[in-house]
């Protein structure tokens, strides 16, 4: 029969905590910020697909953070290269402004071929315009 | 010593050279008035041309400062649940498109512009991260003229509305 320290040191080390920067089980973030404030868009709903076999499959909805951002919206090994999909609910976040936008929501379709680097896909926000571009 | 004949000569030459004659007068008078329809007429076409070609776009390579010619670009119209094609044209030498939907088809509706990218950079040789760029937009008031381009780069994009 073990004894207790015996067993500790037989145990699997615990992960290492999540890390924006390279994956670490997070190869996958987003983040939306209003430019015309300059300010982060805490609570937009943003929604993860992934493309298989011509359909699109909903992997995640996350809701950003008081920075903005969302991460984890992937598991490193669901993440491997394919076309992929971030559903922005912009709307939602002028609606509760009282301000009219162009969007109804924010499509961005991207394709994975790296999985092992660090994808960061940005919304640089307005109620009539906005940008993305591929983040590291 | 100059001669009375001589005179003469220069005289008229120096006449028909800075006054033009009086049937030329005629025509300058007659062609600027033209002109002037013309501008006034052209002016009124791009007026009435905009209400009769309510949805325009663009695509501008911003990698190279140049238009991207050749992107196909479709436009769709969002009824009963779900997106129904209009039309499908390709950017011109300008990186334009242009007529994609009459005054009368142009309701207040939401619609998608899908831009094929991904075709613009495979016959460049190129990468991108974008197989295709969707900008879903809704249209409150179809009286007005409104112009979707992208600003486009290989890891970017941008839109707007413009008029």
């Amino acid at each position: 029969m073990s004894t207790r320290r015996e067993r500790s040191t037989t145990a699997a080390p615990p992960p290492p905590p999540p890390t924006m920067a390279g994956n670490s089980d997070n190869p996958l973030s987003a983040h939306v910020l209003d430019t015309t404030i300059g300010r982060p868009v805490p609570g937009i709903l943003i929604t993860l697909s992934k493309e298989e076999n011509g359909k699109w499959r909903k992997i995640t909805e996350q809701v950003t953070n008081k920075d903005g951002r969302v991460a984890r919206l992937i598991s490193q090994a669901e993440f491997t290269p394919s076309s992929y999909k971030l559903n922005f609910n912009t709307k939602s976040y002028f609606e509760s402004l009282g301000q009219k936008t162009f969007y109804p929501y924010i499509d961005v379709v991207f394709q994975v071929e790296k999985p092992e680097e660090h994808y960061h896909v940005p919304i640089l926000l307005n109620a009539y315009g906005y940008s993305t571009y591929r983040g590291s | 010593m100059f001669s009375p004949a001589w005179s003469l000569v220069c005289f008229a030459l120096f006449f028909l050279m800075d006054h033009p004659s009086q049937l030329e007068s005629t025509e300058i008078t007659e062609r600027t008035e033209r002109n002037s329809s013309q501008e006034f007429t052209s002016s009124v076409s791009s007026i009435m041309s905009a209400n009769e070609n309510p949805l325009t776009s663009h695509v501008l390579d911003t990698a190279i400062g140049r238009p991207a010619v050749g992107v196909p670009v479709t436009l769709s119209k969002y009824e009963n649940d779900q997106w129904r094609n209009i039309s499908k044209q390709l950017t011109n030498s300008d990186g334009r498109v242009g007529n994609m939907i009459s005054s009368e088809e142009f309701s207040s509706s939401r619609y998608k512009l899908t831009f094929e990218t991904l075709s613009y950079y495979d016959s460049r040789g190129e990468k991108t991260f974008y197989p295709y760029i969707e900008v879903i937009f809704e249209i409150e008031t179809p009286e007005e003229h409104f112009h979707v381009p992208i600003l486009l780069s290989a890891y970017r994009f941008s839109t707007y509305r413009g008029s």
